[in-house]
């Protein structure tokens, strides 16, 4: 590690992405109070239950982004495999009995030693980091380059999938795709895997029930609005009965219906407490962290470096884009959180460690 | 990697620069993203896909009526209307207000005031008058003085179910239960007139009557501070009864406290204690690790590596059977021990423990189930005897409705249909499976355990019936009430679940106690002789199975005439309760039933010959006092 380890208070790290993070995080957490106080004191008589647990991560998320911001990017470059193949390790490893933990219908958890964790969200992360170290200081890609990184998409997106969690395994595909693009990897391979992927998803959607009734849901959410599309329509009520300055925080009445409230819901609460202006506020926040990266990654002359910073952004906004579209109707329900927002621990330590490596990337801008 | 180190700084260039054209491509299509989310968001502030009258703060449709699922009416909308003025339209204020007052029992210069503000063109006077008071007015032609239609909202049965209807606001609008959460139905018409859907519950207002009554007469006398029951169909889900008390009089919902508003079946946990042991010995069943010839020894407490759980008394040497029957706490946890923690979890989980049971109600607990890894050494003992974990009553009877039924979890069914204001069936809900268990087996072997504890010797034969020759079964509990510093000296809850009858089971009930206070505190005691009472006076409602058995039983327990079933009978004048209990025994069939009092019109005629299947058109009410 040593040799990575670089001068605490680099002049260079952008200060701006650092606050920003941190304002997202601080946001989220006033909107997780407002929304789980009533059920917390409900279920464990406690109204801060999930806030402490949320606002220990937080702090260990703050110190891993400040940690992981000293350590240099180039060491990505040297364990990218590794990591990734250890990420790969993890999620097969949710198949194991005793270790795998079932929740919310679908096996997507690890237990080891009293920590459980989502495998899902590091696996992410490490896709991105190994294509992001294949496709750099290349002026011409051969077949056999595009063959590995199709292999290594494929198979965390196959295990995910497997795993009954959809909407994860086609964030990465969706991520990775458009990474690939910032790459030399050929267009036209890309028009080609669009059009094989649909029979695939045809397939994922039509011979899986519940796929299927989130899909009506979606299209006919009053029809459905007992059954799967309760939470939508509860969620949309959340967006009318906040109008354009919202109830308050903490005052708005819907959320005790609202299930999902703390996790992939976590936007319709901003919508009842905020309205239209909390919405609005936080689009600025996350679309304007995003871009503001990727204008100081269009200053990075080193490949990797970029690369790895762009494909860290890609899966932050996209992410958050999914969730957003999910809450407020315009795609079927898939389970995806909203990115240092929703409840969970694993999901928001992985951002802020790639958000610890994205600072120590802007190291890299050139004035 | 054979490029990387040759990599020139052209190649660099070139990469960069086709980076940052993709880049901005990408950022273009964020803008494009960004956009769409906020259209997305004024969409749904200002053009809802949702029906506006959800929403409608000030609804001037008459709300559809709540009914019980013979019919009867539960929640109503009056047709009161509002009377207001227009002042420059009256000659002689003050005659108009001599005239008014006595009718709105106002005073005459409250009345004066209004009309004298010549500045406005209009003006209130009253709201929701009711229709007779607005008819007299009408009678007086009073130039000026408009009226308009505002319905409110009226429950003829004052408390009955209170807790589960909810209440309207100001607006009309439902705040809280069933009023609550089918508000957009209630309030929306869907054939052109201006009343909105009725909604058929579930709810049996007879058997609801008849567990309130039973239960407020348990709450005084064993000064609880509350009491919960629920009466569920165990082969449909269907709740035919649902009470939490303290209540409130929805009439007036101001008057009293968000405490006595609450359900507490479904928003308020609980330690199941012994109840659940139920479920411990269905999991054992289940995962055929039952073992029926071992004999447990218990020494009046359970201790393991130095952590003690204590017996109520030593039971001594007893067979899996005795233990379920004296509720032995060590008994339990030893036999439960066969388990491997992951697998009684597992098995606790599919019960519906620490999930929500999806009833079509608001403000729902889904209670605390710890996850295995948080089993230390002592939950691992309480658990399997109902302490550690938290479950609503609702749950509870999801769960034990399991052990009759052949292993299906159902969800709560509260209500039946939705029809429009002219009676066409709008939504029809069936019964609906949330998991099948698949053991039927373990819910027929748990059930005959259970007998155990009805029978002789065990701790709830105070739940055995006395005026019937059929066979309950259940199982009591009594635990002790905690809060955020520990378990409370003296504070109880004390609770018995059941089934009737127990070999072939309809119908289950939950009785449950909150801190009762006197020197009787156990479920065995309090709870049990509530579920008798419960079933005793319901049963020929209840019980759809064999029919002949019920008749003569019901000639022996109310003294009923024997009924022809091929003439029609003359009903008239006989109260609602008694025509039930006629209608139940001798003519089951679908009868369209109105109003509650005595009975004031039948159809068909007394004396018409009458061919099964029946359907008798009654009407009920009280004769006009003049």
């Amino acid at each position: 590690m040593n040799r990575f380890a670089t001068n605490l208070a680099h002049a260079n790290t952008n200060r701006i992405i650092f606050i920003l993070v941190c304002v997202i995080l601080g946001f989220g957490l006033n909107i997780l109070l407002a929304s789980t106080s009533f059920l917390a004191r409900q279920e464990f008589g406690d109204p801060y239950f999930f806030l402490k647990k949320q606002v220990s991560f937080a702090i260990l998320g703050i110190l891993a982004m400040i940690i992981f911001s000293q350590v240099s990017w180039q060491m990505w470059r040297e364990i990218a495999w590794p990591f990734y193949f250890i990420s790969l390790f993890l999620l097969v490893l949710v198949f194991v009995p005793g270790i795998g933990h079932k929740a919310g219908g679908a096996w997507r958890w690890i237990q080891i030693a009293g920590i459980s964790l989502q495998p899902s969200d590091p696996a992410r992360l490490a896709t991105i980091m190994v294509l992001a170290r294949l496709f750099s200081n290349r002026e011409t890609i051969q077949s056999s380059n595009i063959l590995v990184a199709l292999v290594v998409v494929a198979a965390p997106v196959f295990l995910i999938a497997v795993e009954q969690d959809l909407g994860t395994a086609l964030h990465l595909v969706i991520a990775a795709g458009i990474f690939l693009t910032l790459t030399r990897f050929p267009f036209k391979i890309h028009l080609t895997l669009v059009f094989m992927s649909a029979p695939l998803l045809y397939f994922a959607i039509f011979n899986v029930p519940y796929r299927l009734e989130r899909l009506k849901a979606f299209l006919d959410p009053w029809k459905f609005r007992y059954e799967a599309a309760y939470q939508l329509v509860a969620s949309m009520r959340s967006f009318l009965s906040g109008g354009v300055w919202g109830n308050g925080l903490g005052e708005g009445l819907r959320r005790h219906n609202l299930q999902a409230r703390h996790t992939d819901f976590i936007l319709a609460i901003v919508a009842e407490d905020l309205g239209i202006a909390g919405i609005i506020l936080l689009l600025v926040l996350f679309f304007g962290l995003t871009i503001y990266g990727f204008l100081l990654m269009t200053r990075v002359k080193e490949d990797f470096p970029r690369l790895l910073g762009s494909g860290i952004l890609l899966l932050f906004i996209l992410q958050a884009t999914i969730n957003m579209c999910v809450t407020m109707g315009m795609i079927p329900t898939t389970g995806i959180n909203l990115p240092l927002f929703s409840y969970g621990g694993t999901s928001l330590l992985t951002y802020m460690i790639a958000f610890g490596i994205f600072l120590n990337i802007t190291r890299e801008v050139e004035p | 990697m054979v490029n990387r180190s040759s990599a020139s700084s052209l190649d660099k260039n070139n990469n960069l620069r086709r980076f940052r054209f993709r880049i901005y491509i990408v950022i273009g299509l964020l803008g494009i993203m960004f956009s769409a989310l906020v259209y997305r968001t004024l969409v749904l502030v200002f053009k809802s896909p949702i029906p506006a009258s959800f929403m409608n703060p000030e609804s001037p449709v008459r709300r559809g009526l709540i009914l019980d699922a013979q019919g009867h009416e539960l929640a109503v909308s009056r047709d009161t209307a509002k009377i207001a003025a227009r002042p420059g339209e009256i000659p002689n204020a003050s005659n108009v207000a001599v005239l008014l007052a006595p009718l709105l029992d106002m005073s005459k210069e409250e009345i004066l005031e209004k009309l004298n503000d010549a500045e406005r063109k209009y003006t209130y006077i009253k709201r929701r008058v009711e229709p007779e008071i607005v008819e007299e007015i009408r009678q007086l032609h009073l130039p000026g003085i408009i009226f308009e239609k505002e319905p409110d909202r009226y429950y003829p049965n004052k408390r009955l179910a209170s807790t589960t209807l909810g209440f309207v606001g100001d607006g009309n609008n439902g705040l809280s239960g069933i009023e609550f959460q089918f508000n957009a139905e209630l309030s929306s018409p869907v054939n052109g007139s201006f009343t909105g859907q009725n909604l058929h519950l579930t709810i049996n207002s007879y058997v609801q009557h008849q567990l309130e009554k039973a239960l407020r007469n348990e709450k005084e006398k064993t000064n609880s501070k509350g009491a919960i029951g629920i009466v569920s169909q165990v082969n449909t889900g269907r709740i035919l009864a649902m009470a939490s008390l303290p209540d409130f009089d929805p009439n007036h919902p101001n008057d009293f406290t968000p405490d006595e508003q609450r359900n507490r079946a479904i928003t308020d946990v609980y330690e199941p204690g012994s109840t659940f042991k139920m479920f411990t010995l269905a999991s054992l069943a289940g995962e055929n690790l039952m073992d029926e010839e071992r004999k447990y020894y218990c020494p009046g407490h359970f201790t393991y590596k130095g952590v003690k759980v204590r017996c109520s008394s030593s039971h001594g040497e007893q067979s899996l059977r005795q233990v379920i029957q004296n509720s032995c706490n060590a008994g339990m946890i030893e036999a439960s021990w066969k388990l491997p923690v992951l697998r009684l979890y597992e098995n606790l989980k599919y019960f519906g423990f620490g999930s929500s049971t999806e009833i079509s109600l608001s403000g729902e607990a889904r209670g605390y189930l710890p996850a295995p890894k948080d089993w230390d050494l002592y939950l691992k003992m309480t658990i399997p005897i109902g302490h550690g974990l938290s479950a609503t009553p609702m749950q509870m009877v999801t769960a034990a409705n399991s052990l009759a039924n052949g292993g299906k979890i159902l969800k709560p069914l509260l209500v039946d249909k939705i029809t429009s204001s002219d009676g066409k069936i709008i939504e029809k809900f069936a019964p609906r499976l949330k998991m099948n268990i698949s053991h039927p087996e373990s819910g027929v072997k748990v059930r005959s355990y259970l007998e155990a504890v009805t029978s002789r010797g065990g701790t709830g034969t105070l739940a055995s019936l006395q005026k019937y020759p059929f066979k309950v079964c259940g199982k009591t509990g009594t635990s002790i009430k905690s809060n955020a510093t520990g378990y409370r000296a003296n504070v109880y809850q004390a609770s018995f679940i059941g089934f009737f009858p127990c070999e072939n089971p309809e119908i289950s009930i939950l009785i449950l106690l909150d801190e009762p206070q006197g020197a009787l505190y156990q479920g065995g005691q309090i709870a049990a002789p509530v579920f008798r009472t419960v079933l005793e006076e319901t049963i020929p409602i209840l019980h759809s199975g064999d029919t002949k058995e019920v008749t003569r039983l019901a000639q022996l327990a109310f003294a009923i005439d024997n009924y022809k079933t091929d003439v029609m009978p003359n009903l008239a004048g006989k109260s609602k309760k008694e025509v039930l209990h006629i209608l139940s025994l001798f003519y089951p069939g679908s009868h369209a039933i109105t109003g509650t009092g005595f009975l004031l019109s039948q159809s068909p005629k007394p004396g018409e010959k009458l061919t099964p299947p029946y359907e008798f058109d009654l009407k009920f009410g009280f004769p006009t006092r003049k």
